[in-house]
């Protein structure tokens, strides 16, 4: 059992604040990612679990125990930074025996016990070489290798994946969400990159300025998010937001007029009637002719060819860039008018004032 | 404003040929990219444009002008490179300005000129901002506008985008594909991102060990990609490649070692094309359906190694004899690692590789 629990935890930096009130529960054997930006207070999550870092207000807990007070070493706790730091002068059989070593476990605990990892990861074949012969990827494996090896009663990466190039970076996704299952124990890791968080993670918190503004699974992140902070960090590229004006039954701005009858009863509840209409880019079409309904007119800025989709920029009477995604490989004329259209059940309904989700 | 010709330029580095005999026409007002990894040769070609490096041999034209013992200066290109060499002791508007006031142009005329470029670059509030208080997009705008400023005629940009954030990037990219649209210059683009070549090139130039692989559209770079190595460095997830024996029966089938499909509809072109049997079938991860069920009889069953959700899709790795299979499947078919699927490659969209001459038949 190793669960980890954040009651009303706060943390500032001289007067910085960095976390505000942040609670949240990690489960016994969860893979869960800590989301946000940069500055978003992610390390410094980590480094209270690890107690790098003691907590200004609120507890912690870990497997119930609260262990505020508990020096790290005391904690059973792993942590691997952003920056990988390898011994250099150290083989890769070595580098990861190291947290054994300095625990003065046996000789024969430590081999079994490196060996049992580098298959895991598939770095037998380097343990003997040392850190300026290794690929990025291998560094990368060494490094997981060392956090792991300990069996330590919570794992924390602190964004395990940012020093790599793209296509390793996708394959190593893969790679970190089977360890996780095979190795069955709590990992927590950070990234500010969603696409990372969305494809491994089992649960998200979505951390923004200090705050938790959502903790879900990844489908309920993308498909409901809590706020216009979760639902712009979300997708690639990410929800579409367009500020309107709630009257009558309708939805408008200067681009659009949309019937929302049938969300009425939500809509009562916004604090004003000012609200932000939310849609997702691959939930938009171009049309060359208005549609029956909620026609909205949009000019052609710019499009990108993905490969197997297009991403279409087009601007808003009010001068606003919205993002579409279309067929692969259409060619658009720069300034064009052209029509939106949209499916009214895959809209998303914000409160502009309080900025969190109606619909 | 200006046509580029390459014919047979070559470098060498001591024993390394660098650049390859490379020949290669770039219409004037295209946007083309020189795209390959590290060491492909891509920033030497874009150097001896510039003028920066010589060539080995071959030749250089500008308009039908030979360049190649021109200076850099007189060739008229503007260039931006990965770290923006921007003065630090000079605020927007003077970085901006420098390029002109060295040619002696009057107060009155720089001032205009920099605001105009500003405008189009959109950074005309940070004009008295020193480098140090800028961001890295403005940074980047900043050496843009430098360049622009001087109104090259042509414009040769090193992985310009390549220190800013992926959102900053798209941004950067959208803009810079508008500006040259307006513009009009003749732009040569080096990158190792194969997103972005596609995203704003009018032609792509793949390259890979000093050799040319392909010049083409993106779209042709895409779908019909002439080697194996323009094939899986162009998509991303990459094509699948999947090691396989034509075998002349059934009116003719790829033999996977575990299954067997069908290729009736390409028979003539693998006999007449292919050195051997022995060929590598290439499929790109959206052009395989995934069902729980056999769908048809070319249905091939595979085993689930990983399931990613991405929102609206997802990637799912398969194993199929001992090979990866990626798959975008939509989000709404879920299956876990350690189930059994079965998939179907889409088979007007498959290319048929030769693995000797790793040459794309089909």
């Amino acid at each position: 059992m190793a669960s980890v629990r954040f009651e009303n935890v706060s943390k500032s930096f001289g007067d910085k604040g960095v976390l505000q009130n942040l609670s949240f529960e990690v489960k016994d054997k969860e893979f869960f990612c800590i989301l946000g930006p940069p500055g978003a207070g992610k390390t410094t999550t980590l480094k209270l679990i690890a107690g790098l870092e003691k907590a200004d207000e609120g507890d912690i807990y870990i497997d119930g125990q609260r262990v505020n007070d508990l020096p790290p070493r005391h904690r059973d706790v792993s942590m691997q930074f952003e920056s990988l730091t390898l011994f250099p002068n150290k083989n890769g059989y070595e580098n990861i025996a190291f947290p054994l070593r300095i625990k003065g476990r046996p000789e024969s605990e430590i081999r079994e016990s490196v060996l049992r990892v580098a298959r895991l990861l598939r770095i037998e074949h380097i343990l003997d070489r040392e850190p300026r012969t290794f690929s990025g990827g291998e560094r990368q494996r060494v490094a997981l290798a060392r956090a792991i090896v300990r069996r330590p009663r919570v794992i924390l990466l602190d964004e395990p994946l940012s020093n790599i190039d793209a296509l390793l970076r996708l394959n190593m996704r893969v790679e970190l969400k089977r360890l996780a299952r095979e190795i069955g124990q709590t990992i927590i890791f950070s990234t500010h990159d969603q696409a990372e968080a969305m494809s491994m993670a089992q649960r998200i918190l979505v951390l923004y300025e200090g705050r938790a503004h959502q903790i879900g699974a990844p489908e309920e992140l993308y498909n409901r998010p809590v706020d216009t902070i979760v639902a712009k960090m979300i997708g690639s590229p990410p929800m579409n937001l367009v500020e309107c004006l709630y009257s009558d039954g309708k939805l408008s701005s200067n681009t659009f007029i949309i019937n929302v009858d049938k969300y009425t009863e939500y809509l009562a509840r916004a604090t004003s009637n000012e609200i932000i209409l939310g849609f997702r880019p691959e939930d938009l079409k171009l049309l060359e002719e208005p549609p029956r309904e909620n026609a909205a007119k949009v000019k052609i800025f710019s499009y990108e060819p993905l490969g197997a989709k297009t991403l279409v920029k087009v601007t808003t009477e009010e001068g606003e860039i919205l993002d579409v995604i279309g067929e692969p490989w259409v060619r658009y004329e720069m300034n064009k008018e052209m029509w939106l259209s949209f499916d009214l059940d895959k809209i998303h309904l914000f409160d502009k004032k309080t900025k969190t989700i109606l619909v | 404003m200006t046509e580029i010709k390459l014919i047979k330029l070559r470098k060498e580095f001591n024993s390394l040929v660098a650049v390859n005999d490379l020949t290669l026409t770039i219409d004037d007002g295209a946007l083309i990219s020189l795209l390959g990894p590290s060491g492909c040769g891509k920033t030497t070609t874009l150097r001896m444009i510039a003028g920066l490096t010589s060539p080995t041999s071959g030749e250089i034209y500008f308009d039908d002008k030979l360049v190649n013992d021109l200076r850099p200066q007189e060739r008229n290109v503007g260039l931006v490179f990965q770290d923006y060499a921007i003065f630090p002791n000079m605020n927007a508007f003077d970085n901006i300005a420098f390029g002109l006031k060295i040619r002696g142009l009057s107060k009155e005329e720089v001032k205009k000129k920099v605001l105009e470029v500003a405008e189009l670059l959109n950074i005309k509030a940070i004009l008295n901002v020193m480098p140090r208080k800028m961001s890295l997009s403005e940074m980047q705008s900043v050496a843009l506008a430098r360049t622009l400023v001087t109104n090259p005629s042509v414009l040769l940009l090193d992985e310009p985008l390549s220190n800013l954030d992926a959102a900053l990037r798209a941004r950067m990219r959208a803009e810079l594909k508008r500006l040259q649209r307006e513009i009009g210059q003749t732009v040569i683009y080096v990158t190792h991102d194969q997103l972005e070549a596609i995203a704003i090139s009018d032609k792509i130039a793949v390259m890979n060990l000093g050799i040319l692989h392909q010049y083409d559209t993106p779209e042709a770079i895409y779908n019909k990609p002439k080697t194996k190595f323009v094939a899986g460095f162009i998509g991303s997830p990459p094509m699948n490649f999947i090691e396989c024996t034509f075998i002349e029966e059934d009116g003719g089938l790829l033999d996977l070692g575990v299954a067997r499909i069908n290729v009736s509809e390409y028979k003539d072109v693998i006999k007449r094309e292919c050195s051997s049997a022995e060929v590598t079938l290439g499929v790109r991860p959206e052009d395989i359906r995934i069902n729980h069920r056999r769908m048809s009889e070319n249905s091939v069953e595979v085993r689930v190694e990983a399931y990613e959700p991405l929102g609206s899709e997802a990637v799912i790795d398969t194993e199929l004899g001992g090979v990866l299979v990626r798959i975008t499947a939509p989000i709404t078919f879920t299956v876990k690692a350690g189930d059994k699927a079965y998939i179907e490659f889409d088979r007007r969209k498959i290319h048929i590789i030769d693995r000797k001459t790793e040459r794309v038949v089909i």
